[in-house]
């Protein structure tokens, strides 16, 4: 019934005192199993390991994670209308390269490497454009073919490293040297906070709004609820899924350009896999691949206890390998609780 | 992924059903695989006669036997309405721990020495449990298949890892690099004019086409995939069979790993990283959905053959590696809108209104 708790709570305005705090109660119910195994898993790590309890470590923790986050808040949208995204980690490679290969003082072995720079914001502006181009691609073809969105994304995601190789003809982009203003993108300080982060921060709070707020947002979880539904009751489902979509490839881009100022290279192999990272962050908070039942600050949880899983096995010194293990296990046991919890809930 | 609506119009099991299930129509979907096979083979013939020369054939037969017995396992997957991602992983585990417990590897500790059958045996075992966990999790768990098996990825590729280097003790990562006649019978040898694994594949899949279509447990697999509640309520055992689904798709990866290893005369911790996606793809253009209930096992045994003379057509025509991502991606695209455009036109009535 929770789907219901999230129609609800579109016009506080019209319920009573009590009703709005049983409303606020269960907006935040799905998030009660994520949010307290992630805490768990804090005090475990705390009492192991002293030095995880510091600020830098949870700085630290919060900008590694900020380069999945992005991608997971956009995919979120997307599995949200029941649909899944494969192309990310392709579109994330693509628009680094894009971006990169207009800096100022860019540099590639490339025999087509472009000769001259263009000034950071519309360079940055290419590459999320490039990025919201193979979104809006994906999101055309599953919204007007049958086709499921799993084998559309598969293959635009191998089209798009196709892409991305022939771009860059193989080679990596590098700067020399990076100019100061992109540097900031990736590598920067902004309130105190590492830029990564502050974007991410950013991308949380728009993701939120528009899930929450706009008539976008209701329509993806109308979507994801039923899909025949949504449409009879006059929604436009594909005006809405092509959205999803591209805002997805919008968001991917721009966490590919984010890492490749992070790192002062543009790599064409860059975010191999990384779609599966993002979709595990997005269920682990407790989004159904089935659609129309999750949120923003699920994903939010779920990438967080990505990279403290992470974070304290590295601290604890776990050898790569069983990192491997303990990963896999533990996201088959997350997303085990949650489901086991959400059933004994109902009953 | 479209769970949420269960696809009843397009099941397996339709009212048609007789006591000995359906038929196995080689309908229209096959008829195009087999064109396109026959266009391909005739146009990169052409261009390039080598292509249909008795060493070539061979390799393109080895590589879709290969692949083609994951794809049998998934295909079963699959048509329960469920997805197994592991299956790369698993691959590479099985190739690891069959090659490693013959404890004849070159420059290895080799801790373990087993005779090769038995070596083999227990790979197929080990993975067939690694399954079953898949299976157990889904079906008792209730978690969605694609997790359960994203999280196996991981597993299985980190256990790979470990057992590597449990059995070669070395530089960590090492490969097992070994040689072994069975595995050289498998992964190398022919059995007559074809190739062993070339027969082994077609054996299994007759097996499957034949289990899917008689046994209880393969009308069970086309009845989960429409609708597992229903299937539920007509009393059949689902999660056993979603185990048994799991577990056959694992020792059957494993299989496949054990063929490439005996191929390749090693095993990388790292091999077939991303296999299960070309998988899937082979079972999808066999035409088979990811909604489950729909797909057959000539299909994927013909979209086998398919797709792995693509990757070696674009190989001996020197199309540059960068070029080839794009035809496998359009490849892929091609044919499920062919696919879907063919169901359309084939005025499905109930398929089409389903949604629009």
């Amino acid at each position: 019934m929770s789907d219901q708790a999230h129609f609800a709570d579109g016009g506080p305005g019209r319920f009573s005192a009590p009703t709005r705090l049983a409303s606020a109660i269960s907006r935040f119910s799905e998030q009660i199993v994520p949010a307290s195994f992630l805490l768990v898993l804090a005090v475990v790590l705390s009492l192991v390991s002293p030095s995880f309890l510091s600020l830098g470590n949870f700085l630290d923790i919060a900008r590694v994670v900020s380069i999945i986050g992005v991608m997971a808040i956009g995919m979120t949208l997307v599995i949200l209308t029941g649909g899944i995204d494969l192309s990310v980690g392709g579109t994330f490679a693509l628009a680094s390269v894009v971006t990169a290969s207009f800096i100022p003082g860019a540099f590639s072995e490339a025999p087509t490497s472009i000769g001259f720079g263009l000034p950071v914001p519309i360079a940055i502006a290419l590459g999320l454009a490039a990025g919201a181009g193979i979104g809006f691609v994906n999101g055309f073809i599953v919204a007007r073919s049958k086709v499921e969105p799993f084998i559309v994304t598969l293959a635009t995601m191998t089209i798009v490293r196709g892409l991305t190789y022939l771009y860059t003809g193989g080679f990596p982009t590098l700067f020399r040297p990076m100019p100061a203003s992109f540097q900031w993108v990736g590598q920067g300080y902004a309130a105190g906070l590492p830029t990564p982060t502050l974007f991410f921060a950013i991308v949380v709070a728009l993701g939120y709004w528009v899930t929450r707020r706009t008539a976008l947002g209701r329509s993806i979880y109308a979507i994801g609820g039923n899909e025949t539904a949504a449409r009879l009751s006059g929604l436009n489902v594909r005006k809405v899924k092509i959205a999803a979509y591209t805002f997805t490839g919008a968001l991917a881009a721009l966490s590919g350009i984010i890492l490749s100022s992070r790192v002062g290279a543009a790599e064409p192999t860059a975010g191999v896999g990384y779609e599966l990272d993002v979709i595990a962050g997005v269920v682990i908070g407790g989004t159904s691949l089935a659609g129309g039942r999750g949120s923003i600050v699920s994903t939010v949880l779920g990438v967080f206890i990505l990279g403290t899983i992470s974070n304290g096995l590295n601290i604890v010194g776990v050898p790569t390998y069983y990192q491997y293990v303990a990963k896999g296990l533990l996201l088959i046991f997350a997303v085990g609780l949650d489901a086991q919890m959400r059933r004994t809930q109902r009953r | 992924m479209q769970t949420s609506q269960p696809d009843i119009t397009s099941i397996g099991v339709p009212p048609r059903v007789s006591a000995r299930g359906p038929r196995i129509r080689f309908g229209g979907h096959q008829i195009t695989i087999i064109v396109l096979i026959a266009v391909l083979a005739a146009v990169v013939d052409v261009l390039q006669p080598a292509y249909l020369s008795a060493f070539n054939v061979d390799n393109i037969l080895r590589m879709a036997s290969i692949y083609g017995i994951s794809a049998l396992g998934m295909t079963l997957v699959i048509l329960t309405g469920g997805i197994d991602l592991s299956a790369g992983s698993v691959m590479a585990l099985g190739g690891a721990l069959a090659a490693g417990l013959l404890g004849t590897a070159f420059s290895a500790a080799n801790p373990i020495s087993l005779p090769a059958a038995a070596a083999v045996a227990a790979a197929l075992a080990a993975c067939a449990l690694i399954g079953a966990f898949n299976g157990l999790a889904v079906s008792r768990l209730r978690i969605t298949p694609f997790v359960v098996t994203l999280g196996m990825m991981t597993v299985a590729r980190g256990l790979t890892f470990i057992f590597c280097d449990y059995f070669v003790r070395s530089v960590p990562g090492s490969a097992i690099t070994f040689s072994d006649p069975l595995f050289d019978w498998l992964g190398s040898e022919s059995l007559g004019p074809a190739p062993t694994i070339g027969i082994i594949f077609l054996g299994l899949a007759i097996l499957l086409a034949l289990v899917l279509r008689h046994t209880h447990f393969g009308r069970a697999i086309y009845a989960i995939g429409g609708d597992a509640e229903t299937a539920r309520l007509a009393g059949i055992g689902v999660a056993g069979v979603i185990v048994g689904v799991y577990a056959i798709s694992g020792a059957f990866s494993a299989l496949g790993g054990v063929a490439l290893a005996g191929r390749l005369s090693s095993v990388s911790p790292q091999m077939a990283v991303g296999y299960e996606l070309e998988v899937i793809t082979i079972v999808i253009v066999g035409g088979a959905s990811l909604a489950g209930g729909r797909g057959n096992i000539a299909g994927t045994v013909l979209a086998a053959l398919l797709i792995s003379m693509v990757d070696n057509g674009l190989n001996i025509l020197n199309v540059q590696s960068f070029y080839q991502y794009l035809v496998k991606g359009a490849v892929l695209l091609a044919a499920v809108l062919l696919d879907q455009w063919q169901r359309n036109r084939g005025a499905d009535g109930n398929e089409h209104a389903r949604r629009t």
